[in-house]
């Protein structure tokens, strides 16, 4: 604060002692408050008989306060509660020091469908800045909310909203015989609306979606006496397939974004390497060739380059290589060991687990300059997996001795668990936008 | 000249006339060569056609030698009588001359005399009227003295008192220069206190926002709720307050910042109103109510 | 009455067995008590109830039950990111390698295993190197390829639950499955 007083008083200094025509006194601002945007969420006028199970106006107040970027203020506070246009008092919200202001309606329209429409003003310049309306089944209207919510974030940051997206995880439980039982969910991006993809005694890891969004790859095993395998299933129809039929086993499948191709690690030789299956082709070509293990795969947005963990150095590190093979360049060299690398959205950053002297973590690095920052606590936090707008990375860690979900925001500075499941909750992976 | 006149009677005059004509024209002439020459236009030179002359008189008289000697005997003749006539006219001249010439003196001596004897008149008139004069002078000028005397001691009078005057006046003009003189001093103490005294208002009322600077800087770092909008960009907001703090104007200034950083940048300058600002109206008048923030987080 | 003593002896025995396998802990099991460990540990391995294969159990029909054999121990262990043989992880391979090979008709799975820490598909990865391991010292001491299996659960199959080295240890390891 002192350097900040003083650096004022220098300004205005240097504002008197100029000649005549003197500068503008000037003040530099470089603090605040990192609350996020304020806004006021109202709570939904609704028109009908039977209010629905689902709270729009909740969901989406829960949505922008996830991302980190808002502060949804309290009900208790609003001097009022508009939910038409011509009822909206700006001074209301400027006394309230909202930045922003969310009114909308729900009606009953019989048939278990419904009506829903909102407005967003930006309070200060007492400007409308968005509107919609949908007619949606019951059943649709969560999915409304977080259409609602992505509205909202893009036209307050700029950024499209990742709210209507969905999450695939693993979860495990002990049954009644006190025997490990193993589910692949897929979920709505806030842990609602929860469907059983697969149930098996046996482990599952890595899934990874198709980028249609339609199937999910995943790493599970046929017998007791057989290893890892992949296998791609239809999310809707649940029909399954194993990827390939080959010696040795096979794992951590990674799609490029065209979803013609799949990268993912066999020990074919006895070697643990990457491969990439042309999907349709059913080709398989080899990338790395190296005696140490090279595993985990993952696409730079291009579809040019995977970045992978390989221990050819003694301990696990990131690499990088041409999809086309040919050199692999070590990308981390800070930290005791770096593996599960991805590439955010815009191919600008890779988020991965470091071991930095305490543990497990997430980290962050930019493909510029391989400084990693660091995002979480650790001590065994796994499986990043970035939002398809790239503003938050999902991933697992521990809580009060179970495995749980949690989400942060890609600068590292809010942090939400996610309540999902009873039993273990692992292997995040978040789907890119529906289409 | 008159002398002259006298002496050689009237042919004299005629030859002394003849004589200045001559000499005059002879001046002229020196003169006129005396000149610069006149440029003059040559016009076209015509021939001259020569006449002679000499040639056509010689040829008339040539008729007989006889008549040539009667005509010149004739003419000896003539040219004698006419000497003799002259001789004789010269003679009587001479005489008649001679008579005038008398007679002129006795009108000269005559004159000369009533002309000595108006000189011998005027001569004592002069002398009496001089004498008179001489004494009108000295009483004029004993009057004229007593008069100057009389005016010497007016005028003496007359300085001393102006002296006296002028010492007065200088003495009021002292006294008066050096009241001018306080009172100008005074003015310009006066003026200079005045002028510190704003100066010092001034400098207070720029004190007096430098020291709410941090204030400022405070509540608007309170009220900036979205800095990550702004990461990695800064924006420039100027704005406009009223005696009050009050947020008169937000404008944004240049072309930093996308939208959303803008608008968080806005958001917290509304917020934050009223601004701690100077409310003296002493001080508000010396303060641009304009000034400028930049936001420049450093995330 | 010869009956009697030997049906005593049987009964003697089997209650002795059953005593140990009620008194054994989950978690805290002794390297040497490995058969009864396979037992009751049945979960951890999936022995119990998966949906395929039958239910193998050992029996040491020609040995008592003898804690200093090295046979009798199913389960070998690793230091950390390591599939490097210790010592005395060497000693137990080789004296299942030795059975085996003298036992053509036998079969065994190899099961990697690796500790919490780490990324799951590099634990996946480690454990199948581990088991390799063994499954190369078994092929140079004359076992037939064929006759061993190696698979990798990596980190999914802990029998320590806790977060510290004390489980990690436990956890980095290769089951030795008849």
């Amino acid at each position: 604060m002192i350097k900040v007083f003083i650096a004022g008083v220098f300004a205005l200094l240097v504002g008197l002692l100029s000649p005549p025509t003197w500068a503008v006194l000037t003040i530099e601002i470089t603090e605040g408050q990192d609350t996020g945007i304020p806004i006021a969420v109202v709570p939904f006028h609704f028109q009908g008989q039977q209010r629905p199970n689902e709270d729009i106006r909740n969901i989406v107040s829960a949505d922008l306060y996830r991302s980190g970027r808002f502060l949804s203020l309290p009900p208790g506070d609003f001097l009022s509660r508009p939910s038409d246009p011509d009822q909206v008092r700006f001074k209301d919200w400027r006394l309230i020091k909202a930045e922003a202001l969310v009114i909308g309606r729900v009606s009953e329209l019989g048939n278990d469908h419904y009506e829903v429409s909102f407005y967003l003003y930006n309070v200060f310049k007492e400007k409308l800045l968005a509107g919609y309306r949908w007619t949606v089944g019951s059943s649709q209207l969560r999915q409304v909310a977080h259409q609602m919510s992505d509205y909202i974030y893009k036209a307050l940051t700029g950024i499209p909203g990742a709210f209507d997206t969905r999450i695939a995880y693993v979860t495990v439980e002990k049954d009644s015989s006190n025997i490990r039982q193993y589910q692949l969910m897929v979920a709505d991006s806030d842990g609602h609306n929860a469907q059983q993809i697969l149930r098996t005694n046996f482990p599952i890891l890595s899934p990874a979606w198709a980028p249609d969004g339609k199937r999910l790859a995943y790493v599970s095993f046929a017998s007791r006496t057989s290893g890892a395998m992949i296998w791609v299933q239809n999310v809707e129809t649940g029909a399954r397939r194993k990827l390939l039929q080959v010696k040795g086993t096979a794992s951590a499948p990674a799609w490029s974004a065209d979803g013609r191709r799949i990268a993912l690690r066999l020990s074919r030789d006895g070697n643990h390497d990457i491969y990439i299956l042309d999907v349709a082709a059913s080709r398989l070509t080899r990338v790395t060739k190296h005696p140490g293990i090279d595993t985990e795969p993952a696409w730079s947005p291009n579809g040019r380059y995977l970045v992978f963990t390989s221990d050819r150095s003694g301990r696990p590190h990131i690499y990088r290589i041409s999809a086309a093979g040919g050199p692999a360049e070590r990308l981390t060299r800070a930290g005791r060991e770096n593996a599960g690398a991805s590439y955010s959205p815009n191919g600008k950053h890779v988020v991965m687990v470091t071991n930095q002297g305490n543990g497990d973590q997430i980290g962050v690095f930019s493909t510029g300059n391989n400084q990693v920052k660091v995002l979480t606590d650790g001590p065994l936090d796994d499986s990043p997996t970035y939002s398809p707008n790239g503003a938050m990375i999902m991933y697992a860690t521990q809580r009060g001795n179970q495995g749980v979900l949690a989400a942060v925001s890609a600068d590292g500075r809010i942090k939400q668990i996610l309540r999902l499941h009873q039993g273990e909750v692992r292997e995040p992976a978040w789907s890119s936008w529906k289409q | 000249m008159n002398r002259a006149v006298r002496k050689f009677g009237r042919p004299v005059r005629a030859v002394i006339l003849a004589v200045l004509v001559h000499v005059a024209f002879g001046l002229l002439l020196g003169l006129s060569l005396s000149f610069k020459p006149q440029v003059i236009k040559p016009s076209i030179a015509q021939p001259v056609k020569a006449i002679v002359i000499e040639k056509e008189r010689k040829k008339e008289p040539d008729r007989s030698a006889i008549a040539q000697e009667k005509t010149r005997k004739k003419e000896a003749e003539k040219k004698r009588k006419k000497e003799a006539e002259k001789k004789r006219k010269v003679e009587a001249e001479k005489k008649r001359k001679q008579e005038a010439e008398k007679k002129r003196k006795q009108e000269a001596e005559k004159k000369r005399k009533k002309e000595a004897e108006k000189k011998r008149k005027k001569e004592a008139e002069k002398k009496r009227k001089k004498e008179a004069e001489k004494k009108r002078k000295k009483e004029a000028e004993k009057k004229r003295k007593k008069e100057a005397e009389k005016k010497r001691k007016v005028e003496a009078e007359k300085k001393r008192k102006q002296e006296a005057e002028k010492k007065r006046k200088k003495e009021a003009e002292k006294k008066r220069k050096a009241k001018a003189e306080k009172k100008r001093k005074q003015e310009a103490e006066k003026k200079r206190k005045a002028e510190e005294a704003r100066e010092q208002e001034k400098q207070d009322a720029y004190s007096a926002l430098g020291s709410l600077v941090g204030a400022i800087k405070g509540k608007i770092e309170g009220n900036w709720s979205n800095r990550l909008a702004c990461s990695g960009q800064e924006v420039t907001i100027s704005v406009k307050v009223n005696i009050s703090g009050e947020v008169t104007a937000v404008q944004v200034v240049g072309d930093s910042g996308d939208d959303a950083c803008r608008r968080s940048a806005e958001n917290a300058v509304y917020k934050a109103s009223p601004l701690p600002f100077p409310d003296n109206p002493r001080f508000f008048k010396w303060l641009d109510q304009e000034f400028q923030i930049i936001f420049k987080p450093d995330i | 009455m010869r009956q009697i003593f030997h049906f005593s002896l049987v009964l003697l025995l089997s209650v002795v067995l059953v005593g140990c396998a009620a008194n054994k802990k989950k978690g805290s099991a002794e390297v040497e008590d490995s058969s009864v460990n396979l037992q009751a540990d049945a979960t951890s391995s999936g022995l119990s109830s998966d949906d395929s294969g039958s239910v193998q159990v050992f029996t040491t029909t020609d040995n008592t039950l003898d804690l200093e054999d090295p046979l009798g121990t199913r389960v070998i262990y690793f230091e950390f990111d390591s599939n490097a043989l210790t010592p005395e992880a060497q000693r137990i391979v080789e004296a299942h390698a030795e059975y085996l090979a003298g036992n053509p008709g036998m079969a065994v799975v190899l099961e990697g295993h690796a500790d919490e820490r780490g990324t799951r598909e590099y634990n996946l990865a480690l454990g199948e190197r581990r088991a390799n391991a063994v499954a190369d010292l078994f092929q140079m001491m004359g076992v037939m390829s064929d006759a061993v299996r190696s698979i990798s659960y990596g980190e999914e199959r802990p029998v320590a639950m806790e977060h510290d080295e004390s489980a990690w240890s436990l956890n980095r390891r290769v089951e030795i499955l008849y």
